[in-house]
C-alpha cells in the first residue's frame, strides 16, 4: 500500500500530464531554482475528515507555459496574471485529486480559494525537508510541493 | 440549434478551457457568456437566457452550492439546468447536489468527449 507522499506524487504527475500537458523528467530531494525566473507559491487549505495545506513552487516560466499549453496559446503571449491563474487551478484540481485518492470517494472535503504569491528563494531549503516533501524537475525546472496534514482535527 | 451557455468560475483560465472544450466537442455554441462567482451568475440570469450554465462549486462571494439552491427557490433551476465542474470527487457531494437539483457533474481537468456527453445528457442531444 502506498504511503501518503507516494499517492500526492503520483495525483501531482497524472494531473500536470492530464490538465498541463507537462511530464514529469526526474524526482528528487533537493532543488535550485534558475535565478531570475522568480517562483510563485501557490497555496490551499482543505478540511474534512482530515485537515491540511497543500503547497506547490513552480517557476514563473513554467506558470506561463502551463497556461499556454491549456489554453493553446503560445507562452509569450501569457502575462503573469494567467500564469498565477493557471497554478491556482493546477493546485485546486491536485487537491481535489489527492483528497479523493488518499481519503476514499466518500468523504467530503471543503477546499479553499488557492492563493498565489511570489515565493522569496531564500525559503527553498525549508521546502527541500520533510517526508511530504516532493521535488520534480519539469521541462528543466524544479516544482516543489508540501502537504501538511492535521489528523483528528476534532479529538 | 445553438446553445446559449453561461460559464461560472472564479478562473479566467477555466472560463476560457471549458468554452474551448465545448467548441473542440462539436457543440454547436450561440453567446457564451461568463461570470466570476455565483452573484455575478445570478445577476446575468435576471436578464440572460441560456441553456445550461457550467458552474464550479469554489468561488469567492457565492459559491456554486449557494448559488444553485438560490436558483432552486425562485424557480430558475427548473428551466436552466446546472452542470457542477469541480475538482471535487466525493460521491457524497454529487448527491447532495443532484439533490438539490443539478443535472450532471464534471470533473476538472475534462476532455472534449466527455463534455459533450453531458451535453448530451443534458440537453437531449440537439447538438
Amino acid at each position: 500500500m502506498k504511503n501518503t507522499r507516494d499517492v500526492a506524487l503520483d495525483v501531482i504527475k497524472d494531473v500536470l500530464e492530464r490538465f498541463a500537458f507537462m511530464f514529469t523528467e526526474t524526482e528528487g530531494e533537493t532543488l535550485t531554482f534558475p535565478a531570475g525566473d522568480d517562483p510563485l507559491r501557490a497555496t490551499i487549505r482543505f478540511q474534512g475528515k482530515v485537515c491540511g495545506v497543500l503547497t506547490v513552487v513552480a517557476p514563473k516560466s513554467l506558470c506561463q507555459e502551463m497556461a499556454a499549453n491549456v489554453l493553446g496559446m503560445d507562452p509569450a503571449e501569457i502575462g503573469e496574471t494567467a500564469a498565477e491563474d493557471a497554478l491556482k487551478e493546477l493546485i485546486n484540481i491536485i487537491c481535489g485529486t489527492l483528497t479523493w485518492s488518499l481519503y476514499g470517494e466518500r468523504e467530503v472535503f471543503h477546499l479553499s480559494v488557492p492563493v498565489v504569491a511570489r515565493f522569496d528563494v531564500n525559503q527553498a531549503a525549508d521546502l527541500a525537508i520533510g517526508e511530504n516533501n516532493i521535488a520534480l524537475m519539469i521541462e528543466n525546472r524544479p516544482v516543489v510541493a508540501r502537504l501538511q496534514l492535521i489528523e483528528d482535527p476534532h479529538p | 440549434m445553438p446553445y446559449n451557455v453561461l460559464i461560472v468560475d472564479d478562473s479566467p483560465i477555466v472560463r476560457k478551457v471549458v468554452e474551448k472544450t465545448l467548441r473542440l466537442s462539436g457543440t454547436e455554441l450561440g453567446e457564451v457568456s461568463q461570470a466570476g462567482n455565483g452573484r455575478e451568475a445570478l445577476d446575468l440570469l435576471k436578464d440572460l437566457w441560456v441553456d445550461i450554465v457550467f458552474a464550479d462549486i469554489n468561488m469567492p462571494e457565492m459559491d456554486g452550492i449557494e448559488m444553485v439552491e438560490r436558483m432552486w427557490q425562485t424557480g430558475l433551476l427548473k428551466t436552466v439546468p446546472v452542470v457542477i465542474v469541480s475538482t471535487e470527487r466525493s460521491v457524497t457531494r454529487i448527491e447532495e447536489l443532484r439533490a438539490k437539483g443539478v443535472r450532471a457533474y464534471l470533473n476538472k481537468p475534462f476532455t472534449p468527449e466527455e463534455i459533450k456527453t453531458i451535453i448530451d445528457e443534458v440537453l437531449g442531444g440537439r447538438s
